[in-house]
């Protein structure tokens, strides 16, 4: 469990009732403009969804007023009480306004000002811990993007723009990856509960922040983008406690910095860092992915389908060929396929509605002349068989498919079951009206058959 | 960093009763009597952390089918040197049980984020090109140790091939967790190497060398 202190904190990162901006500015293309414009909703690229409801206090000695707000010279000026402060000034300066948050009784702060650590100003860096732990302060950063909460619509960064609200948390070590990642996901309906930029982790960590998470009920899946952990036992121990019940889906670089080999050892010579986290991961129920689409393929996955229960899939396709390249893609990721029940095919054989040369086994090659109406009675069997946990629906475009009649077929039957079904619709801009149906919808859907399968198979992991 | 003494990297493993083969340390002439206890054929080598190059010097040899062959094998090392190095400081020549058959690797080493972690994998000359190995965090448990060895590649060798029995693999399993176990008791410790763990065609499992490396030499 998170203790108390480090619960508050987060939550007032999280939760705040009112903000600091402290180097907020009128200047066009600064971050201390960028970043109070984002606050009151106005990001540079149109962002969906909530725009903060708090006080918001822009704090700047050479203004008295900024975008229609009150702006102050000093956060000590500011009558009411502040629970978060954004500092965006000159690292110079930074010290000085710390402090002045520290009297001011702020809970959590996010530096977002560079030349710290990541320029080996390591005693610039420790000054500023001192300072935080002089007041019971939590510190984001520093050299950090922000921090971005969806649900919200708190947006303490300087990023373009902000996703939906949605499910996935996002934590990363690279400002630059959250900004990459809010542009990749605008093409999909891809939402986030919170992401958050941690910079040179000076003090809160990726550990603390997943522990966070854990009781987080905007919640359900956490990712992040990992260089380098502080506390290795730590994150093992935590992870290995949340992924009872979060799945965490992790990306990390590093992998050709390999360990030095002053060891005298085979076991140091093939023990590199990489290996090690990976172990790590294993050991605590960690995703780890290679890729950013993976990781919100999978997190996707695992915030829209319910649990595979057990590794037992079957393919409902209308591409024999699919089938059969899908049956290996099993293969290679272990994905278990199970038979079908003698039941189902009794089901299937009396029906007017299937073609009579359809397959009998598993991949269920409903034929390519498949309608939404071979679907339904396919998905159907499928859902009533107990030998079928999970389902993947492969399809392709003919002219008898119709993809949208499809798409609702799918989503219907995927109301009446609690086993996972997730599509690989097989095509591009005829398909997409299909595809987009069941996004929308909340249903998961990819192109391509082997991200299908391996999104299958990591539902197993999910609790 | 160094090795500790030979004698206590093997003392330790004997303590936790770590499938070690039996072997001997014999320093003197009249030690070689406790050969009498052992089941030929034998391998010898000078353990001496003075000399590197064992084989090139011709200070290893194997089968050793009887007293004679190992009696005269300690002279020939005493000889040998003499001449090629005499300054050197010589525990004494360890006496083994032969073992043959397929070679796994099994270590510990500490990381510097996770601290100690274990290493299993298939050994042999070819080890740093195949990379077939798995590692764990300390501390282990029993069911960590066996879903680690089950995750090599090749642990169908492991299941008994071409005439092979099965190997003890709880054996292998118990290994790596006194490995955890001696990591938890040793924390100065900062690599162990057991290269290689031998099993052989009826499945048995030994140990045949130990390095452990500390930042000084002492444990």
């Amino acid at each position: 469990m998170l203790d108390e202190k480090t619960f508050q904190s987060l939550e007032a990162l999280h939760n705040p009732k009112s903000v600091a901006l402290i180097g907020a500015s009128r200047e066009e293309g600064t971050v201390g403009n960028g970043l109070i414009k984002n606050m009151l909703g106005q990001t540079m690229y149109p962002s969906k969804g909530k725009k903060y409801e708090g006080k918001i206090f822009p704090i700047n000695p050479k203004a008295d007023e900024m975008m229609g707000l009150k702006c102050y010279h000093s956060i000590l000026e500011v009558p009411d009480s502040v629970d978060l402060a954004v500092i965006m000034v000159n690292s110079k300066f930074v010290p000085l306004v710390l402090e002045e948050c520290g009297k001011k009784q702020v809970k959590t702060v996010i530096i977002i000002s560079a030349g710290f650590s990541e320029v080996k100003n390591y005693d610039g860096e420790k000054q500023l811990v001192d300072i935080a732990r002089k007041y019971n302060m939590r510190i984001l950063g520093p050299n950090c993007l922000g921090f971005i909460n969806c649900t919200n619509g708190l947006n303490a960064s300087f990023a373009p723009s902000i996703p939906s609200a949605g499910s996935v948390a996002f934590v990363s070590q690279s400002g630059a990856i959250v900004d990459a990642v809010i542009d990749m996901v605008t093409s999909y309906s891809f939402g986030f509960s919170s992401m958050v930029s941690i910079g040179n982790q000076c003090d809160i960590e990726i550990t603390e922040l997943i522990e966070y998470y854990e009781q987080d009920p905007n919640t359900k899946v956490i990712t992040g983008y990992v260089e380098s952990l502080k506390d290795g036992k730590k994150f093992l121990e935590v992870c290995k406690k949340v992924s009872k019940t979060k799945p965490i889906v992790l990306i990390k670089s590093g992998k050709s910095a390999r360990a030095s080999l002053a060891a005298a050892s085979h076991t140091g010579k093939l023990a590199g860092s990489h290996e090690i986290f990976e172990a790590a991961c294993k050991q605590a129920g960690v995703l780890l992915v290679d890729t950013i689409e993976d990781l919100f393929d999978f997190s996707e996955a695992a915030a829209c389908a319910p649990r595979l229960e057990k590794n037992a899939v079957l393919i409902i396709t209308n591409a024999g060929g699919c089938g059969v390249l899908t049956t290996d893609y099993c293969d290679d990721e272990g994905l278990g396929l199970c038979d079908i029940s003698k039941e189902t095919i009794e089901t299937l054989d009396k029906s007017p509605v299937m073609n009579q040369t359809y397959s009998r086994r598993n991949p269920l090659d409903i034929i390519g002349d498949a309608g939404p109406a071979r679907y339904e009675l396919a998905l159907k069997a499928a859902i009533a068989d107990p030998n079928v946990y999970g389902i993947l629906v492969l399809e392709t475009l003919q002219t008898t498919t119709k993809p949208l009649e499809t798409a609702k077929v799918i989503l219907d039957a995927s109301k009446t079951t609690k086993k996972p079904i997730i599509c690989a619709i097989v095509g591009g801009d005829y398909s997409k009206p299909g595809i987009d149906f069941l996004e929308q919808n909340g249903m998961v859907v990819f192109t391509e058959t082997q991200k299908a399968v391996k999104a299958m198979k990591f539902l197993l992991h999910k609790r | 960093m160094t090795q500790i003494k030979y004698h206590d990297a093997e003392r330790i493993l004997r303590e936790k009763d770590m499938p070690f083969v039996k072997s001997f340390l014999v320093s003197s002439k009249d030690g070689l009597n406790v050969l009498s206890q052992m089941v030929f054929p034998l391998a010898a080598k000078v353990m001496s952390q003075d000399i590197v190059h064992k084989s090139d010097m011709g200070l290893v040899r194997i089968n050793i089918d009887s007293m004679e062959k190992a009696i005269s094998v300690y002279d020939d090392f005493q000889r040998i040197i003499k001449e090629k190095a005499p300054n050197a400081k010589v525990d004494g020549i360890l006496f083994q049980e032969m073992m043959s058959g397929m070679e796994f690797i099994i270590g510990l080493k500490k990381d510097t984020t996770f601290g100690h972690v274990v290493m299993f994998g298939l050994g042999g000359i070819y080890v740093e090109v195949f990379k077939d190995v798995t590692f764990r965090i300390c501390p282990i448990t029993y069911d960590d140790a066996m879903s680690m060895i089950k995750e090599i590649k090749s642990f169908p060798l492991l299941n008994g091939v071409r005439g092979s029995r099965p190997a003890d693999i709880n054996r292998i399993a118990g290994t790596l967790v006194c490995l955890s176990e001696i990591a938890a008791e040793h924390p100065n410790i900062e690599e162990i190497d057991l290269n290689p763990l031998i099993v052989d065609k009826n499945g048995s499992v030994g140990i045949v060398d130990v390095r452990i490396i500390t930042p000084t030499g002492n444990l």
